[in-house]
C-alpha cells in the first residue's frame, strides 16, 4: 500500500514544520503533501482549521514553501502542494507555475477548483482531483483522465478528519476507475485513522492512502511521527 | 459603450464578466447542478410564481410601502428622499424575500433540512420563519461574537424552532458562519439545502438570491411609474454581501438614466472597515471570484462594522461586475455616520432603521443636498433597527 502524508507548512512554526517534513520524507511513504494554510479552509475539519490558524498567526509566507518542497525532493520522495484557490491566485498563477516547475513539484491539490474551473496554465502542475462518493458517472471519467500522480478518493462526504462511517459507494468508484484506466493510482483519504481502515481499502482495490488530520493530531498529542506512520501502515 | 457591456444574466458557468463562477469542492457540484436546473425551470413556472407571490403578499406583507420622507427631505434640503420600506416586511427586513423564495424551492426539491448562516440575525430569523412555515428542519450558524450583539434575533430564531449553532472559529462573525455552513453542507448535501442569505457563494446563488430580492426594485419601479410617470433619478442601498442592493438595483440596470449608488460600511477608518469594493482586491472567497479584503498572501482579513449585517470581507460577484463596468457607483459611510443617521431618522420620521440601512441613509442626506429639489432619490430601508438597540447603548450621545 502506498501512502501520501499531508502536513500544513508553518505549523506549529515554520522551522518545526520543516523538521516534520524531513521526518515524514524519510519514513516509508511515497508522497509528501505540503499544505499551504488559508484563512478560510471550508473543506477542512477542526484539526486542520486550527493548524492553519496557528500557521497564519505565525506569519507563514507562501514563497517559503519551496524550501519544504526541496527538502522532500532531496529525500527522493514526491512532493505535492495542497492549498486553496485564493492563495494561488494571489501569488499569481504564472509565478506559481514557474516556481513549482523550478522546484520539480510533482502535483497540486486545490480542493475548491473543480476540473472545469482549473486554469489551463495551472494544469501544467499535474493536478490531483478529489472524487467524492456522490460523484456522477459522467464526471468521474473526466476527473480520472485529468488527474496526475493519483486520484484522491474521498472515503465519505464531508470535511477532513472526521470519524464517521465510510461511504459504501467507494467500492463502485474504485471499480469504475479501474475500468477507465487500469494503471491509475487510487488513493483514499478523509478520516483514515487506523491500520484497519487501510486494510479495508486495500481489499476494496485502493493502492494508496492519504493521511492528514491524523498526523497533525498525533503531533499535537506529542506522539512520534515514525510511530504514527508505522502504526497506520502496519509495517 | 456601457450599454454593450451590461449583462443582466451570468454566463452558463456563472460568471458576470470576470467575477462569479464556482470555486467549491467537487462534492457540491451535483447539488449545485440540481439547484441550477431547478431554479432556471421554476422561476418561469406559473405554479411556483403564483405560490411565491401568494406567500409574499399574505405572509410577507408585500408590496412594501414607498414612503416620501418629507421631514428628512427638508432636513437635507435638496432632492426628495423616498424610503422603500423593507423594514415593514415580515421579520423586519428584506431577508424575507430570499428566504421565502429559496424555502419554497427547497420544498419543490424535496429536501428535508435547511441550513443558513447569519450575521445580524436577520437572515437567520427569516430562514427560521420559513422553516417553521414550511415545516422544514432548520439549523442556523452564527458567529459567537454576533450572538452576543444580536441577542433578540437569537431568541426569535430559537422561539420559531430553529437550532442556532454558535461558531467559535476565526473572527467568530459572518465569514466564519459561512465556512461552518459550507462544512455542514458538504457533509449533508444529499438531504440539505444551503439557504445562502446574500448574493454571494457559488453559481447559482448570486443569481438566485438577486432574483428573489429583485422584487424590491420591481415594486419601486412600478410605484414610480404609477405615481410620477417616470423613474427615480437615483437609487441607493447599503452593501455588505449586497443582497438588498442587488435587488434594488437590478430592475434598473438597463435604465441607464437612473443612477445607482451602493454604500459600504466604512467602519472606523482605513484599517477597520468592510469596504470590499472600495478598499479590497480581486480574490476568491466562499465559492466565487469577487472583491475581498485580504493581505498580500491571500489570507482573508477580518472585516469591521458596527452593523453585524455589513461585517463581511467579501461582496457579491454581480456587484463587483457593476462596479467594474461603472454602472453602479460605490461609496461608504463610517460607523459614527451610521449611528447619527439612525438617530436622525428615528427623530425626524419616527422610523428606527437598522444600523445596516443607516449607512445608506447617512450618505443619502449628503447626496440629496447636491441635487435639485425636483429630483427624486429612493433609499432602500433594508431593515428595522429594533435588533440594534443593545448595540447602540452608550454609543449615541
Amino acid at each position: 500500500m502506498k501512502a501520501s502524508i499531508y502536513f500544513p507548512f508553518g505549523f506549529p512554526t515554520k522551522e518545526k514544520s520543516l523538521t516534520i517534513f524531513e521526518e515524514v520524507a524519510t519514513s516509508p511513504v511515497q508522497y509528501v503533501e505540503i499544505g499551504i494554510p488559508y484563512s478560510d479552509p471550508s473543506a477542512d475539519g477542526e484539526i486542520l482549521q486550527y493548524a492553519s490558524q496557528v500557521a497564519i498567526e505565525n506569519g507563514v509566507k507562501v514563497k517559503d514553501v519551496w524550501e519544504a518542497v526541496d527538502l522532500v525532493k532531496r529525500h527522493g520522495k514526491k512532493a505535492v502542494i495542497m492549498t486553496y484557490a485564493n492563495i494561488i491566485y494571489q501569488y499569481g498563477i504564472d509565478e506559481f507555475v514557474e516556481e513549482a516547475k523550478r522546484h520539480a513539484l510533482d502535483g497540486i491539490i486545490v480542493p475548491d477548483i473543480t476540473v472545469e474551473e482549473f486554469p489551463q496554465k495551472l494544469k501544467l502542475l499535474k493536478p490531483i482531483f478529489l472524487v467524492p462518493p456522490n460523484v456522477k458517472e459522467e464526471r468521474l471519467e473526466r476527473i480520472v483522465r485529468n488527474s496526475g500522480e493519483f486520484v484522491y478518493i474521498q472515503s465519505r462526504l464531508g470535511i477532513t478528519g472526521q470519524k464517521e462511517k465510510f461511504d459504501p459507494r467507494v467500492k463502485w468508484i474504485l471499480d469504475e476507475i479501474k475500468e477507465i484506466d487500469k494503471d491509475k493510482n487510487k488513493f483514499i483519504g478523509f478520516g483514515i485513522h487506523s491500520a484497519n481502515d487501510v486494510k479495508l481499502f486495500r481489499k476494496l482495490g485502493a493502492n494508496g492512502i492519504i493521511v492528514g488530520s491524523a498526523l497533525v493530531k498525533a503531533i499535537m498529542e506529542g506522539k512520534g511521527i515514525e510511530e504514527t506512520i508505522d502504526n497506520l501502515l502496519d509495517t | 459603450m456601457l450599454r454593450q457591456s451590461l449583462m443582466t444574466e451570468p454566463d452558463e458557468r456563472g460568471y458576470f464578466g470576470r467575477f462569479g463562477g464556482r470555486f467549491v469542492p467537487e462534492s457540491l457540484i451535483p447539488a449545485l447542478d440540481e439547484l441550477t436546473e431547478a431554479f432556471y425551470r421554476l422561476r418561469n413556472q406559473q405554479k411556483f410564481q403564483e405560490e411565491l407571490a401568494d406567500y409574499n403578499r399574505h405572509y410577507g406583507g408585500r408590496p412594501s410601502p414607498l414612503y416620501f420622507a418629507k421631514r428628512l427631505t427638508e432636513y437635507a434640503g435638496g432632492a426628495r428622499i423616498f424610503l422603500k420600506r423593507e423594514d415593514l416586511i415580515h421579520g423586519g427586513a428584506h431577508k424575507f424575500n430570499n428566504a421565502m423564495g429559496q424555502g419554497l424551492l427547497t420544498k419543490y426539491l424535496g429536501k428535508k433540512r435547511i441550513i443558513a448562516e447569519t450575521g445580524a440575525g436577520q437572515h437567520g430569523t427569516a430562514t427560521a420563519m420559513i422553516g417553521a412555515l414550511l415545516g422544514i428542519e432548520t439549523v442556523i450558524y452564527m458567529g459567537e461574537k454576533d450572538i452576543e450583539r444580536q441577542q433578540p434575533n437569537v431568541q426569535r430564531m430559537r422561539l420559531m424552532g430553529a437550532d442556532v449553532v454558535p461558531v467559535k472559529t476565526g473572527s467568530r462573525t459572518l465569514k466564519d458562519a459561512v465556512n461552518e455552513a459550507l462544512r455542514d453542507w458538504v457533509r449533508n448535501v444529499e438531504t440539505t439545502h444551503y439557504l445562502i442569505g446574500s448574493v454571494v457563494g457559488p453559481h447559482p446563488f448570486p443569481l438566485m438570491v438577486r432574483h428573489f430580492q429583485s422584487v424590491i426594485g420591481q415594486e419601486v419601479k412600478h410605484d414610480f411609474l404609477e405615481y410620477f410617470g417616470e423613474l427615480p433619478d437615483l437609487v441607493m442601498a447599503c452593501v455588505g454581501g449586497g443582497s438588498n442592493a442587488a435587488g434594488s438595483f437590478h430592475p434598473f440596470i438597463e435604465d441607464t438614466k437612473v443612477k445607482l449608488l451602493g454604500v459600504e460600511a466604512g467602519g472606523k477608518g482605513d484599517q477597520a472597515n468592510s469596504r470590499s469594493i472600495t478598499c479590497g482586491s480581486q480574490g476568491i472567497l466562499h465559492g466565487s471570484m469577487s472583491y475581498l479584503l485580504q493581505n498580500e498572501e491571500g489570507q482573508v482579513k477580518e472585516a469591521h462594522s458596527v452593523s453585524a449585517g455589513l461585517d463581511y470581507p467579501g461582496v457579491g460577484p454581480e456587484l463587483a461586475y457593476w462596479n467594474e463596468t461603472g454602472r453602479v457607483d460605490f461609496t461608504y459611510a463610517a460607523d459614527k455616520e451610521a449611528l447619527d443617521a439612525m438617530r436622525l431618522l428615528s427623530r425626524l420620521e419616527g422610523i428606527i432603521p437598522a444600523l445596516e440601512s443607516s449607512h445608506a441613509i447617512a450618505r443619502a442626506i449628503d447626496v440629496a443636498k447636491t441635487m435639485d429639489k425636483d429630483e427624486r432619490i429612493v433609499v432602500t430601508l433594508s431593515g428595522r433597527g429594533d435588533k440594534d438597540l443593545e448595540t447602540i447603548q452608550g454609543k449615541m450621545t
